[in-house]
């Protein structure tokens, strides 16, 4: 990346046509780089976070086809022609995603570097149960760490999003 | 929780004023930054506590392609800051 001598340029390349937040998106991309590295660093879209980088701690999470997965496990070149929504797609034309009011509103977010992961993690939640309990709210975000919250703030802002997304018929 | 207050602030829960930044992935963090000729620093720290240091041999580290500099505590010979303030002898990096 920052230099031109460096190992990237003896890595061979590929060229990558996929979906990204809903608009197509086109890199000539290393072939041993992560989806979190194709992100991050060839579209520059940094709302995702770098944290680990052993599938452990949940700060990468993306959705690839609408499922919930870690990108710092899953290859930039097995996403060829396949959607990946970000962070920086979860919010509509005008307004932010109720999940994402209501972690504002909540102090759900504090230092905010587990809260794009977090957010992914809890918008696939409600795609498959809309109305999750407690239990399945925890369940959901177990592989997703949070240092500042205490969780209970997350699980709470969780809660609110998913009645505010069925009161406004919000996906 | 909120208790109603005279001017409306005091027990009123509020939002950070970074929270939107936040909720929306545009808060940059140290990683997320790229300047112009930025370099990345990589430290090698010993993997033995309280080991004393005989020799270090940077030369492959050195001759890798991209690395700009190797730093040790030769680098530094006047400083002398260890563990707990004790001095020492090594070319350890501080």
């Amino acid at each position: 990346m920052m230099n031109h001598n460096t190992a990237s340029s003896l890595a061979s390349r590929q060229r990558l046509a996929l979906e990204v937040n809903g608009e197509p998106a086109d890199a000539l991309v290393d072939t041993y780089k992560t989806l979190l590295e194709l992100l991050r660093e060839d579209l520059q879209l940094t709302g995702t976070k770098h944290g680990c980088e052993l599938g452990e701690c949940g700060a990468c999470a993306v959705l690839l086809d609408n499922e919930p997965v870690l990108s710092c496990l899953v290859l930039g070149v097995e996403c060829e022609g396949r959607q990946v929504t970000t962070i920086e797609g979860l919010q509509g034309d005008t307004a932010l995603h109720p999940l994402q009011d209501a972690f504002a509103d909540l102090g759900a977010s504090q230092c905010g570097y587990c809260t794009p992961g977090i957010l992914i993690t809890a918008k696939a939640l409600l795609d498959r149960e809309p109305r999750p309990s407690r239990a399945q709210i925890k369940d959901a975000l177990a592989g997703n760490l949070c240092r500042c919250t205490g969780y209970l703030q997350i699980i709470e802002a969780v809660e609110k999003g998913a009645l505010e997304c069925a009161r406004k018929g919000v996906k | 929780m909120s208790v109603p207050t005279r001017n409306g602030v005091i027990g009123v829960a509020r939002r950070r004023v970074d929270g939107r930044a936040k909720v929306t992935g545009q808060t940059r963090f140290a990683d997320d930054l790229t300047l112009p000729r930025m370099l990345h620093c990589k430290l090698l720290r010993s993997s033995v506590p309280h080991a004393r240091i005989v020799r270090l041999d940077t030369s492959k580290a050195a001759a890798h392609p991209g690395v700009h500099l190797v730093l040790t505590g030769e680098t530094f010979p006047d400083c002398l800051r260890g563990v707990a303030g004790e001095p020492r002898r090594a070319r350890a990096l501080p």
